[in-house]
């Protein structure tokens, strides 16, 4: 695996974050929502349960230390939804994700976009008007 | 019989005609109508009903719909000074007071039963309402709960102390409460729900605010048209409060009757997991990640 985080962007991401508290089971103010940080790693649990998925993944520092990251989605209900399925991720897939870290400096953050070797992407979207509504939409057609 | 329900709480679904229009309008345009809204069936509350303004209006992450706990003063409840002190006990994870992941002592997070009215509050999504002559059913999404509304003429129970007299027999407090309703006109439920458990095992909803087993809760559900319903609630609970106040008026669209709703349960054991994997560690907690 290459670098390990990529870039902090301020405020590009401003409109995708509006939409992340909306149906947190928590508050907002224990990440950095005025920042998003990009990091590349490898997928080591995908964690479908209630009350929001985590994503957990190894990212290779650069002086060779393996840092564990944890990262949290929605409810498994919106997920399904966004068009999402349980299997999705496996152990060991290669995923570039941009979250709002923690402002603990913990290796932990919300979810703002999650790239796919195979061309899918996650993101967050304003919430749709229907009523099963989700913020999550997963977007890009698999490579293979 | 009716004349026991306050008039002002009956009036709230006139009160909401002129917002349920556009908001009808709106929903049908978004598809998710099944058919073009007509006369609603008589005395019929039945089918799958979902928040017709999208599922983040029955999240309602950040407190009651009606009064979300914003700092906003006209969404300031009017505690008395035992129910401030509650509330200022409770350590919350969303709304204005909200506490860190690792820090809160919400009962949610342990999988306890919301018990009512917080199941009115937290995670509506899809509900499910069935019902006969002598009681409706209302089966809410999240964690499978379910609660009855009695409609064959009984009397509301009497409160009394750990309980309620119900037919001059004594019951003790329950989760869910005891729940009366009868007709106001055929289009018009009026429900009144007594006996839940205490305020050391309930909160109101997500942002701390706390319910006392003094509480009166009064629910109006009213079909606006064939393809949608109003769901009002007015809190009444002398002990934390010192006047009825409004939580809740969402109005919700009938949903396809052929819908498979997706489970949304509370484990402990998820719960628990996610609280040492991802909130321990937001919350600045080391070691927590490995």
């Amino acid at each position: 695996m290459r670098n390990n985080i990529v870039v902090t962007v301020p405020a590009c991401f401003v409109v995708l974050v509006l939409a992340v508290p909306t149906a947190a089971h928590h508050s907002a103010f224990a990440f950095d929502t005025e920042n998003t940080l990009t990091v590349e790693g490898t997928v080591t649990q995908w964690f479908w349960a209630n009350p929001h998925c985590l994503l957990e993944f190894d990212v290779m520092s650069d002086s060779g230390e393996v840092i564990q990251w944890v990262t949290e989605t929605q409810a498994p209900a919106n997920m399904i939804d966004a068009g999402w399925r349980k299997n999705d991720l496996k152990r060991g897939d290669e995923v570039t994700v941009t979250v709002q870290p923690a402002r603990s400096g913990n290796p932990v953050g919300r979810i703002v976009r999650v790239e796919f070797p195979d061309g899918r992407i996650l993101d967050v979207i304003q919430d749709r008007s229907g009523a099963l509504g989700s913020e999550y939409h997963l977007s890009g057609a698999p490579t293979d | 019989m009716a004349a026991r329900f306050p008039f002002s709480t009956v009036a709230l679904v006139a009160g909401f005609a002129g917002l349920l229009i556009p908001l009808a309008a709106h929903s049908q345009a978004s598809g998710n109508s099944l058919t073009n809204a007509g006369s609603p069936p008589r005395r019929d509350l039945s089918g799958t009903w979902a928040p017709a303004e999208g599922t983040r209006v029955g999240i309602q992450a950040g407190g009651v719909q009606a009064m979300p706990n914003d700092g906003n003063p006209e969404h300031a409840l009017p505690y008395t000074p035992y129910g401030l002190e509650v509330y200022e006990s409770h350590k919350a994870l969303e709304g204005v007071d909200a506490v860190l992941p690792a820090e809160h002592n919400d009962p949610r997070n342990r999988c306890e039963p919301l018990g009512f009215p917080r199941v009115n509050h937290y995670n509506v999504r899809l509900t499910q309402i069935f019902q006969n002559p002598y009681k409706i059913a209302v089966l809410y999404q999240y964690d499978n709960r379910w609660r009855n509304i009695w409609v064959d003429g009984r009397e509301l129970p009497e409160m009394v102390d750990g309980g309620v007299i119900a037919g001059g027999t004594y019951k003790a407090s329950k989760w869910y409460g005891y729940s009366v309703g009868e007709w106001v006109d055929d289009y018009t439920l009026a429900v009144r729900t007594v006996g839940m458990m205490p305020e050391d095992r309930v909160w109101l909803d997500s942002t701390g605010r706390p319910i006392s087993d003094a509480a009166t809760i009064e629910e109006v559900f009213h079909r606006v048209d064939s393809q949608h319903m109003e769901w009002t609630e007015t809190i009444d609970d002398p002990k934390l409060y010192t006047e009825p106040w409004v939580s809740m008026k969402i109005l919700f669209s009938l949903q396809d009757p052929h819908t498979d709703i997706i489970e949304m349960y509370c484990s402990p054991v998820e719960m628990e997991y996610y609280y040492e994997s991802f909130g321990n560690a937001a919350s600045g907690i080391e070691g927590e990640t490995e």
